[in-house]
C-alpha cells in the first residue's frame, strides 16, 4: 500500500522545508490519481465496467438481408420466380452465376477496441451435384470423361483479408460450419462471408426442359453467424 | 479532472455530523460534481485482482445427445422412419435407444437470461440416413419431387432427380417451468408443421436453428454430352452416406428477462425444397410424403454457455 502522508503538521508545529516539500510531492501524487496500489482486491464489480470494456458479442441469428421473406438465406444470386424450377428453392443457376468469391453477407462491427476477433458461422446449403462426372473435359481417357468436383467454397473475411477458408458442403443438403479468429487493430472492423460454387461442366444440363426453368445451381439459408471481440 | 480538497480528520481532532456530511457528499455527488471518477484514477489503475468474480461467461453446461457412446451395434443406435402421411406428421425428440429423452436439462438451475445477455448453443450427433431401392426415382408412383427433364443423347427426355430430399433437426427450449412440459420452437425457427395448399412444412427464412441432414447422395456415373444424357436408370450412381457428424449452432440475444429450463432437438423428415409460386415467392422445404427413408443415429453431445453480451 502507497504512503500518502510521511510528514503530517501539527497546530504550532515547527515545519522544515524538507518537510513540506515531501508533503507536497505526496499530495502531488495523490491527485494526480489513484493508482493500483491503493485499489484493494475484488473492488471492481460488474456494474462499475463500462459496456464493451473487455469484450462485445454481435450476433446475427438469422442473418437480415432487409426482407423478413428471406431471412437467413443468401440473397446476393437469387432467380426470379418467372425462371425458377417450381420444385426448387429459388437460388444461385448456372444462368446467373457462374463461379467466383460472392459476399453472401457483409457488415461492419462498430465498437472493436482492438484484440481478439472470432467469427462462428453456421448455415445449410443446398447443391446440385448430379453432375460430378463431365466427359469432354478428358475425352482420350478410359473410360472417357473424368471428375467434376462439386461443393461450396466458404471463407471469412476481416477488412478484405481472408481469415480462415474451407472446402464446405458437397452433399447435396447438408449444413457447414466455418470458425476463424485474428487479432484485428482498433476500430470498426468489416467481417465479409463468401461462398464458392463450381461452374457447371461442358455436359451439364443447366434446365428442365419439362418445366421450361433454370435448375437450382446452389442456395445457401438457415445462416447464423457470431462474431466475439476480445480486448481486455 | 474532478479534485477533492477538504481537510482530514485524524484522530482525536473534533468534527460534527455537518463536516461528515460535506465530506460525504464529496464522495457521492454525480459528476460533473468533485466525486471520484475516472479522472481520479491513474492509467492502468486496475488489473485482473480487483475485479470481482464477474466473468464473461455466466453459466455452462454439456449434456449427452442420444446414446451413450459411438458403437455402431444394436441397444447403441436409434432409428426413425420418416412422415408418410401429412395428416400425422411424425417429428421426434432425440433421445437413446431406451427411449429415454436426452436434452439439456438446467431445470435444476435454470438460467435466467437479461437483456444484453448471450446464449449460444452448440450439438453434434453421429447420424446415418438409409433407403431401401431408390425411392427419388420417377417410375414411383405417386412420382416424388425433385425430378426435372433432360433431354436424351437417343432422342427423347429423361428425368433425374436434384438429390435434394433431406432430414432437418432443429431446437426446441421450454422457457416456462421447471416442469419440461411446455416446449416450443426457438425464436425464428419453424416446426415444419406450417400448411401451404396441400403441403405441410416450413419456411426457409424461419430456419434459425435448424441443421440439414441429406437424405441420400445420386449423381451421374454415365456419360453425357453437351446436356444429353444415357438412361438414368442404367447410369445413375447412388449411395447411402453412412454414419457421418452433423452439428448444429445458435445463439440468441436477450432483449428481456427469459429463464431458460431446458434445451432439446428434434428431428424430422423427409422434406424437399420449393417455393411459393405468389407473394414474397418464400422458399420452402415441404414433406415429401412419396420419398421414405430412415435415419439411425448413435451419439453426441450438446452444449451450451450464457455469456454477458458485452
Amino acid at each position: 500500500m502507497k504512503q500518502w502522508t510521511q510528514h503530517e503538521a501539527r497546530p504550532a508545529q515547527l515545519v522544515e522545508a524538507d518537510q513540506f516539500n515531501d508533503q507536497h510531492r505526496e499530495f502531488r501524487g495523490q491527485m494526480t490519481g489513484l493508482d493500483r496500489a491503493q485499489y484493494p482486491a475484488d473492488c471492481l464489480t460488474e456494474l462499475m465496467i463500462e459496456a464493451g470494456a473487455r469484450h462485445k458479442v454481435w450476433t446475427f441469428v438469422p442473418w437480415e438481408t432487409g426482407a423478413a421473406s428471406t431471412a437467413g438465406e443468401q440473397v446476393a444470386v437469387m432467380e426470379s420466380q418467372l425462371n425458377a424450377d417450381p420444385g426448387q428453392f429459388r437460388g444461385l443457376t448456372y444462368q446467373l452465376y457462374g463461379s467466383g468469391w460472392t459476399t453472401a453477407f457483409e457488415t461492419s462491427l462498430t465498437g472493436f477496441r482492438g484484440g481478439s476477433l472470432l467469427t462462428e458461422w453456421f448455415g445449410n446449403s443446398a447443391l446440385q451435384i448430379w453432375w460430378t462426372w463431365t466427359e469432354n473435359a478428358r475425352q482420350d481417357s478410359v473410360p472417357p470423361g473424368r471428375q467434376a468436383d462439386r461443393y461450396v467454397g466458404l471463407r471469412i473475411l476481416y477488412n478484405n483479408v481472408v481469415v480462415v477458408e474451407r472446402l464446405g458442403p458437397a452433399k447435396a443438403m447438408d449444413c457447414f460450419r466455418i470458425v476463424g479468429e485474428s487479432q484485428v487493430p482498433s476500430g470498426d472492423v468489416t467481417v465479409t462471408l463468401q461462398f464458392s460454387i463450381e461452374a457447371a461442366g461442358p455436359d451439364d444440363a443447366i434446365t428442365d426442359v419439362g418445366a421450361g426453368a433454370h435448375l437450382l445451381q446452389a442456395h445457401l439459408w438457415g445462416n447464423r453467424v457470431v462474431c466475439v471481440g476480445r480486448w481486455r | 479532472m474532478s479534485r477533492i480538497e477538504r481537510t482530514r480528520v485524524d484522530s482525536g481532532d473534533t468534527t460534527s455530523a455537518t463536516e461528515l456530511n460535506n465530506t460525504y457528499s464529496d464522495y457521492t455527488q454525480a459528476p460533473p460534481g468533485p466525486a471520484l471518477d475516472a479522472n481520479n484514477t491513474r492509467d492502468q489503475a486496475f488489473d485482473i485482482p480487483h475485479f470481482t468474480n464477474t466473468p464473461i461467461v455466466l453459466n455452462s453446461k454439456e449434456s449427452q445427445l442420444g446414446n451413450a457412446n459411438m458403437h455402431i451395434t444394436a441397444g447403441t443406435i436409434t432409428s426413425v422412419t420418416s412422415t408418410t402421411d401429412l395428416a400425422a406428421l411424425l417429428d421426434h425428440q432425440i433421445q437413446t435407444a431406451g427411449a429415454l429423452a436426452t436434452f439439456l436439462d438446467l431445470s435444476a438451475a435454470p438460467w435466467s437470461l437479461v437483456s444484453g445477455d448471450v446464449f449460444r448453443l452448440w450439438w453434434d450427433l453421429s447420424v446415418s440416413p438409409t433407403f431401401v431401392g431408390a425411392p427419388w426415382r420417377s417410375g414411383v408412383v405417386p412420382t416424388p419431387a425433385g425430378l426435372y427433364s433432360v433431354p436424351g443423347m437417343s432422342g427423347g427426355v429423361w428425368n433425374i432427380t436434384d438429390g435434394m430430399h433431406c432430414w432437418v433437426m432443429y431446437l426446441e427450449w421450454d422457457i416456462t417451468s421447471a416442469a419440461l412440459s411446455t416446449w416450443v420452437t426457438v425464436p425464428n425457427q419453424t416446426g415444419f408443421a406450417s400448411t401451404f395448399g396441400s403441403d405441410k412444412g416450413g419456411y426457409l427464412h424461419q430456419t434459425a436453428a435448424t441443421s440439414t441432414v441429406g437424405a441420400w447422395s445420386v449423381y451421374s456415373e454415365g456419360i453425357a454430352t453437351a446436356g444429353e444424357i444415357e438412361n438414368p436408370t442404367l447410369y445413375e450412381g447412388h449411395n447411402e452416406h453412412g454414419y457421418y457428424a452433423v452439428s448444429g449452432m445458435w445463439a440468441y440475444p436477450a432483449t428481456g428477462t427469459v429463464t431458460v429450463y431446458g434445451v432439446r432437438v428434434k428431428l424430422t423428415g423427409i422434406l424437399h425444397p420449393s417455393h411459393l409460386a405468389a407473394g414474397n415467392n418464400e422458399n420452402l422445404l415441404l414433406y415429401d410424403i412419396n420419398a421414405v427413408g430412415g435415419l439411425s443415429y448413435s451419439s453426441g453431445r450438446i452444449s451450451a454457455v450464457h455469456m454477458r453480451g458485452s
